[in-house]
This record gives C-alpha cells, structure tokens and sequence, in this order.
C-alpha cells in the first residue's frame, strides 16, 4: 500500500495503516507463539533431570537492549500514525467542500439535511431515506445530537465520530466510489440503538447533479 | 517498615510526569486535575507511611518484629458496613432506610471505636507485662515471637 | 462467625467465592445474549431486555468479579508471601468486604424493580444515563451499587498497601517481593490512585439524576467520559496484573526455575501501571473532545513494558525442567491468548484505526481477548496453583487438562470471529442484526463458543467437586514452590506460620534452600543432601 501523500478518502488512509500495523501484529503473535511452545517442549523435564543449578536469572543489559528496540517499534508506529492522523483530521478540514449536509442525530434517527437545497432526508427507526452523496468530492458533515452521544459511523470509510449534544462536530470525508453501503450508530444510545442505521448512496457527479435538481427546491 | 515507601515514590514521580506531560500537550484542565487527584491519593498513603515510620524513607531490610495485637473478628466493621449501604440505598426508597441505616451506621461506628479501646488497653497492658518480664532471658528471647493482647 | 472473621485468609475466601457466584451469574447472561444473537433478527428476546443483559453482564462481571477476585488473591496471598501474620487494619477491609457484598446486592436487586435493572451499558455515558432518558429506579440501584463496591474495594486496597508496607518478615526487602506480591502491590496503588474518582463520578451522577443537571452539554458528556475513564481505563489493568502475578508463579514454579529478570520486571511493572493510568483518553478518540496525539502516544508505550513480560517469560522457560501440570498450562496459555489482546490494544491505540473499530465488535473482541482470555486464563492458573494451598487437596489434573482444552477452543470460537465481524461493520450493543452476508455464520460459531466456555465451566466446578469429595492430600509443598506460602501447611493456620520462616535472601527463599541443597550434594556426592 503506497504511503498517502494527497488528500485520500479515510478508507485509504484506514488500509495503509492496517496494512502496517496487522502484519507487524501477527508477526509478533507467531514469533511468541511459537518460541514459547518450543521452548517448553525443549525444556521439559525428562527421566527426572533437574534443570542446571543457578543458571542466568537476570539480563539487565539485554532487557535495555530490548526495550529500546521496543521504543524503537513503538516510535515508527507512532510515525505512521500521527502522519495519517495528520491527514484524516487536519488536511481534510482544509478541503474545499463540494457540498455540505447537516447531520442531525436524535433518539432514533438519522436527519440529513442538505442545507441550502431543501432537501431533508431521515433514516432510522422510521424511515430509510438514505443520505446521497457525490462521488471523489470532499462532502462536509455538521454533526450535532439533539438528545444522547450517538456515533455517525460509515464503515465502508473505516470512519466514525460521535454525534454529541451541544456542539457541532465538523467532519470531511471523500467517497471514492460509487455504490450502496450502511451506516450506522456506533455509541449506545437506548432501546432502538439497533435500528438507528442508514444507507448511503454515492452518485456519480452527474447523476448527483440531477438528483438535487430533481429532489431539491433549489438555492435558496 | 523499612524501605516500604521508595518504590511508591518512583511510581509517584512517574506519574507526575505523564501528568505533567499531559498537561503541557492537552492543557486539558479536567484530565490535569484527575492526574493531581491521582497523585494526591497515593500520596497520602505514601505520607502517613512515612509518619507513622520514618524508617519507611531508608534503604535495608525489616528487622525483626515486636509484638502485634490479633483481631479475630469485628461484628462492628460489617454492621457500620451494612448501616452506610442500607442509609445509601435509603436515598432512593426513602426515609425509614435512611434513619434505620444511620442508627446501624451509628452503633457500628460506636462499637468499632470500643473495639479499638480495649486493644489499645490489652496492648498496654501486654507492653507492661513484657516490661515486667523484660529481666527473664526465656521471655526476652522471643522478639518477633507470639501475638500479645487478643481482642475478641 | 466466618462472615465477621477479621482473618485475610477468610476475607480472602469469602470475597473469592462469591465474585466466583457472580462470574457464573454475569456467564448465564452471557449465554442469554449470545442465544439472542445467533439468529439474525431474532425476535427471543426484547431489546430492554437485550439492554440489561448487556449492562448487568459488564457491570457483574467487572465489578463484582474480575476486579474484587484480583483483590481476593491478593488479600489471599499477600501476607503469606511476605511472611506476615496478619493484615494491617483488618477491620477496614472486613468493613470493606461488606461494603462491597452490599454493593453488589444493590445492583443486582435492580433486576426486581419494574423499570429492571440498569440498561446503560456498564459505561453509563451521560446524557443517556441522566434522569431524562433512563429514569427509573433500577439505573439508581446500578449507580449508588457500583458506588459501594467501589468503595469497598478501595478500603481493602488501601489494606493491602499498607499490609505490604508494615508486616513483612525480617530480610524481605521490597527487591524481595514475591512477583505475584509485585503485581499486586502496583494493581491496589492503581486502586488507590484511581477509584476514588468513581466514587465521585457516581455520586455526582446521582446527584444528576435527580434533577441537578451537572453533566449537561458538549462539556458535561465530555467530563463525564473523562472521569468515568479515569478510573475506567485503570480498573482494566487491575482487573490484569495481579492474574499476570499468578500465571508468572505457575510458570516459574512448573519450570522448577526462579522468574526471569526479576529486576527488569519490577521496573516494567511499575511504569506498565503508571502509563495505564495516563491512556485513558484512548476510549475517547471519537468523541473529538480529547487530544488524540497524546493519549495514541501514552498507549502505544504500553507495548514496552508489555514486551518486557514475554522476555522475562521466555527467558523462565528457557534452561528449566518443565512439569507441564495444568497450573503452567493455564499459565502459558495466558501469556499467548492475551497477546492477541495485547496486539490488538496497540491496534486500536492508533486513533485512524480506532476511528472505524469504536463501538464495533472489534472493541468486544479486543477486550474478551484480554479480559477472558487473558485474566480468567491467569485465575484459572492461580485456581490450580493454589488450590491445594487453601483447601489442601489437589485438583484432578486429567479434568482440568479437559477444562483447558475447551476454555481454548471455546474462547477462540467465541472471540476471533468478533475481529470480522466487527471489520466488516457490526456495531456493539445492538440487541439484533439485519441478515447481512457472513454475519449469520460468524454469529453462530460465537454462540457455539460460548456454549463450549458453559461447558468448560462446568468441567472446572466438577472438578473442584470431585477434588474436595475424594480428597488427594496436597501436603505443604506439592509442588516444590519458591514463595513463603509453601512453607507453611496446606491450609495455614490462623495466624499462617508455626515453624520459625526459612531466611529470606530473595524473592524464592524457599527454592533458594532446595538450591544449597543441591550445590552441597554436587560438591559433594557421596553424602547426598535431601532436598527439603
């Protein structure tokens, strides 16, 4: 996976860093895994030997050794992940949204409103109209809560970030293809937490085109 | 007892330094105040160890032990216990918890405070008796050897 | 009388047992919800019903098991691992016993109230916890329950502290400590450090869900997912050290072999518990009111001493004269089932990555791995290492060789499919899931774990049966331990030693004698020396 450098879409940014952090991860798991199983059937007790009297009991300097390569591991992790910390959150506030759509959460449902176009869409508990969205354009989201935390959460970005009471939450977020996928609430938020999902369509730009002008009233 | 606290202020001093880094990367007023809560409790402990034996402070092994006092058992731990949790719950059922929980709370307080009298009585009395007997060498030789006063 | 006994050992027992009453209360739920989701919208049960499955499964199983078992071993063995007689202010912990059996009364009774118990997950983030959107009185018996058994356990940490501080034996210099001891001390100064805010957090929660409004807003639900970390975060590595502490004995002790490191390891453990005290705010990368940088900075740390453990792990193992009994198996178990834990900490310790697993079944998994398969695998190591010290009757080895057998395919079963699930978009506390493909397999194999953990449970009960119905007489010392609790018979006595306690040198007086003994028949060959 290439080392983003331009403003990506969160997906990507998601898959870079897992595609450094799983495999170091199992690497790790495989090498402890199996130095430990071999080295306690190595080590077994057989025909009543006992272990070699007072053999090493302590290593400092190569514990210290140790844990600087430890340091060293955790210092690149952290590279690479305030590098793309740096592009999720920072960068992409800097965008130049194509387009900007309030998203209202409440107790148990989703309000998307694409302000300036008269469009309101709710999905939820009671209804499914899903949130429509253009294709490769930076999309603003003003997240706010009108009760409960809940979580705005679009897997197929690997993104999510809570809806809260009181404050607005401003996020920007590339949709690199085109396509259905689902949303839903990721914090808690009571009895029909289940059901406070949505859909998402992404459209072509054209094809989004059309759609505001077919469901919209219009600049305002 | 010797050397008890110096680990404790290691940790202490580690935890005032990612307090402290904390607060000079977040400035987060909340979180530097919970660091400093933090530091505070395990402080306090570290200080009353110190007080109640400086020794705590210097480096070395615990030598050998006085005498100790035995508490076998403390109806009035678990019924000042009960008293706080029931005047607790009280808050949400109501008055009658309340005030039965307080008079529980009451007498267990009362009780464990009788209880702690008559150790310290039975301790002075068996610090006397050891002084007394502090000229036999059989008794004298037994530093760090069986309890004294026992407290039902 | 055993109820009011000021003894740690009774203490110890009686705390023991009923957080072990409550494991098996906080599994059945457990088994309920996994019943619940092994159809997809399946309708058996309600989604209140869902709610307090899930709240009271974390809250028993947190509050009223993990963490309180940690205390109890500690209360267990701590005095007899540095040579006391007796527990500092043994009325307090006793008051602090009780405080707790009151706490957990309080938060279970919820269950008979009309409104049920509490249903706000064991996090209870507000404004949903507040009087508003829970009212009702179970969620009030949740809250002032949590605040007594967190008092409680505070009271019995502040014991241990103190304990460790004043009563240990002539020559056991703090370097001396036994490695459970060790990891014991630093999880009750955890306790000390950051329960008390709970304390607060609770009454002050309290105080709002009667009509105070003091977590209101952005600032107000922010504060509280601040504080309630603060300790929440914490209480996790207590809920992890003091089972590390067993399972390193076990292992030690299996591998004939003192602990590797053991100056390493005290050093790692103290800064281990110090930088989980300073991550917290990893819980809150989501919520946009904390800063990420440094909070992905203080948990991507942890890893260094966490790496340290597995050296001195290996370097036990390497050179020693393994006895794979299943204490060591427990044991080792331990260590390899929690790496996945461990790793996938570390995993979601990078806020990008956190950003799509929050609130996703990864989380669940994530922590089953360290809580499950981590510490519950570390009691069971400690069950089978000190078992026979408390009961003096050996458990069967054939049975708990079953018992760890399912436990292992169970917990996998149950836990690995939740990584998949969870990448692939299934939010956590959901009471039903639409048919998704994939989901309905995944979730089923779940179910099937868990059934299999049920039954794992249930071959370690018959064997504590079997074991206590036909004893096989454990004697002092069945295993040649290396700690203080070995020179003394099984069970100890009222006040834990009757013969004048071996000189202590280090941190394995005991295997220190066997050692001498040893070196002199070596030197000397034609006179051998029994080996004590």
């Amino acid at each position: 996976m290439p080392v983003p450098t331009a403003i990506v879409d969160t997906r990507h940014v998601y898959d870079w860093v897992f595609g450094i952090y799983v495999p170091i991860g199992i690497g790790v798991f495989g090498f402890f895994t199996v130095t430990i199983i071999v080295v306690t059937v190595r080590f077994r007790r057989r025909d009543g030997r006992r272990h070699r009297l007072a053999g090493h009991n302590e290593a400092n300097r190569l514990e210290l050794a140790y844990a600087v390569v430890l340091l060293c591991i955790a210092a690149v992790l952290l590279d690479v992940t305030f590098r793309a910390e740096h592009l999720v959150d920072t960068a992409s506030a800097r965008e130049r949204p194509a387009l900007t759509v309030d998203v209202i959460a409440s107790r148990w449902e989703w309000t998307f409103r694409y302000a300036g176009h008269g469009i309101t869409h709710v999905s939820g508990a009671v209804g499914d109209a899903p949130l429509v969205v253009p294709v490769d354009e930076p999309v603003r989201f003003n997240l706010t809560s009108r009760d409960v935390i809940h979580g705005f959460w679009i897997p197929q970005l690997a993104f999510k970030r809570d809806a809260m009471p009181g404050t607005v939450e401003r996020v920007t977020l590339d949709f690199d293809r085109t396509g259905s996928f689902s949303g839903a609430c990721s914090e808690y938020c009571g009895i029909f937490h289940s059901e406070m999902v949505f859909g998402v369509r992404v459209l072509p730009d054209r094809r989004f085109d059309r759609w505001l002008a077919r469901h919209g009233a219009g600049p305002v | 007892m010797t050397g008890a606290v110096r680990p404790l202020l290691i940790w202490l001093a580690i935890l005032t330094t990612t307090g402290t880094l904390n607060a000079i990367w977040t400035g987060d007023l909340i979180q530097t105040a919970t660091f400093a809560a933090a530091v505070l409790a395990v402080g306090t402990l570290v200080l009353f160890q110190v007080l109640a034996n400086p020794d705590a402070l210097r480096r070395g092994a615990p030598g050998a032990r006085g005498a100790e006092t035995i508490v076998r058992a403390s109806a009035a731990a678990a019924l000042a216990a009960i008293g706080l949790s029931t005047l607790v719950v009280g808050v949400v059922f109501g008055h009658f918890l309340i005030d039965f929980g307080a008079a529980v709370l009451i007498v267990g307080l009362t009780r464990l405070v009788l209880e702690r009298r008559a150790q310290h009585a039975a301790e002075r009395a068996a610090a006397q008796r050891r002084a007394g007997a502090e000229a036999s060498p059989r008794v004298a030789g037994r530093a760090g050897g069986a309890p004294t006063g026992e407290v039902p | 009388m055993r109820l009011i006994s000021t003894d740690h050992k009774t203490i110890g027992i009686n705390l023991g047992v009923l957080s072990l009453f409550y494991f098996l209360l906080g599994g059945l739920f457990a088994l309920l919800m996994r019943s619940q989701l092994a159809e997809p919208n399946n309708q058996l049960l309600s989604n209140g019903t869902y709610d307090e499955l899930f709240t009271m499964h974390g809250s028993t199983m947190i509050f009223l098991f993990v963490t309180p078992m940690a205390l109890a071993l500690a209360l267990y063995l701590i005095p007899l691992q540095i040579g006391a007689r007796t527990l500092s202010a043994p009325r307090a912990a006793l008051c602090g016993f009780w405080l707790w059996v009151c706490g957990g009364l309080v938060m279970q009774s919820g269950w008979f109230t009309a409104s049920g118990p509490g249903q706000d997950g064991w996090t209870s983030y507000t404004p949903l916890s507040t009087g508003s959107y829970t009212p009702g009185v179970g969620q009030d018996l949740w809250v002032l329950g949590v605040l007594l058994a967190i008092l409680g356990m505070i009271l019995i940490a502040i014991c241990i502290a103190v304990t460790v501080a004043r009563r240990r034996a002539p020559g056991m210099t703090m370097m001396r400590l036994p490695v459970f001891s060790w990891t014991a001390l630093v999880s009750v100064l955890m306790v000390i450090g950051a329960f008390p805010m709970m304390v607060l957090v609770m009454a002050l929660l309290y105080v709002d869900r009667l009509g105070a409004h003091i977590f209101t807003g952005f600032a107000g639900a922010v504060d509280y997912e601040d504080l309630f970390w603060f300790f929440g975060h914490p209480v996790v590595y207590v809920m992890f050290f003091p089972y590390l502490g067993a399972a390193a004995e076990a292992i030690a002790v299996g591998a004939h072999k003192r602990w590797f490191g053991y100056t390493a390891f005290v050093a790692s453990m103290l800064a281990f518990s110090v930088l989980s005290m300073s991550v917290w705010g990893h819980h809150m990368f989501v919520t946009g009111g904390v800063t990420n940088q440094y909070f992905a900075f203080t948990s991507t740390l942890l890893l260094v001493p966490a790496g340290i453990e597995y050296f001195d792990l290996v370097g036990t193992l390497v050179g020693g004269s393994i006895v794979p009994r299943c204490a060591f198996l427990f044991g080792i178990t331990f260590f390899i089932q929690f790496l996945i834990g461990g790793l996938s900490g570390i995993f979601l310790a990078s806020p990008v990555l956190d950003y799509n697993a929050y609130g996703s079944y990864i989380v669940v998994a994530h922590f089953h791995y360290t809580l499950f398969a981590g510490s519950i695998f570390g009691f069971f190591a400690g069950v089978y290492h000190w078992f026979p010290k408390l009961t003096g009757r050996l458990l069967r080895e054939g049975l708990g060789r079953v018992h760890l057998g399912l436990l292992i395919v169970g917990t996998n079963l149950t836990f690995l499919p939740m990584f998949f699930l969870g990448s692939d978009g299934m939010a956590r506390r959901i009471a039903r899931y639409p048919t998704h493909p994939g989901w309905a397999g995944l979730n089923q194999l779940e179910t099937a774990g868990a059934g299999l953990i049920a039954l794992a449970v249930a071959v370690f009960l018959l064997n504590v049966v079997v074991s206590l119905r036909r004893p096989r007489l454990a004697g002092p010392d069945p295993w040649l331990g290396h700690t203080l609790e070995w020179a003394t018979s099984s069970p100890p006595p009222a006040l834990n030693f009757t013969e004048p306690l071996p000189p202590i040198r280090s941190y394995a007086p005991l295997l220190d004698l066997r050692e001498a003994a040893d070196a002199a028949a070596a030197a000397d060959p034609s006179d051998p020396v029994p080996v004590p």
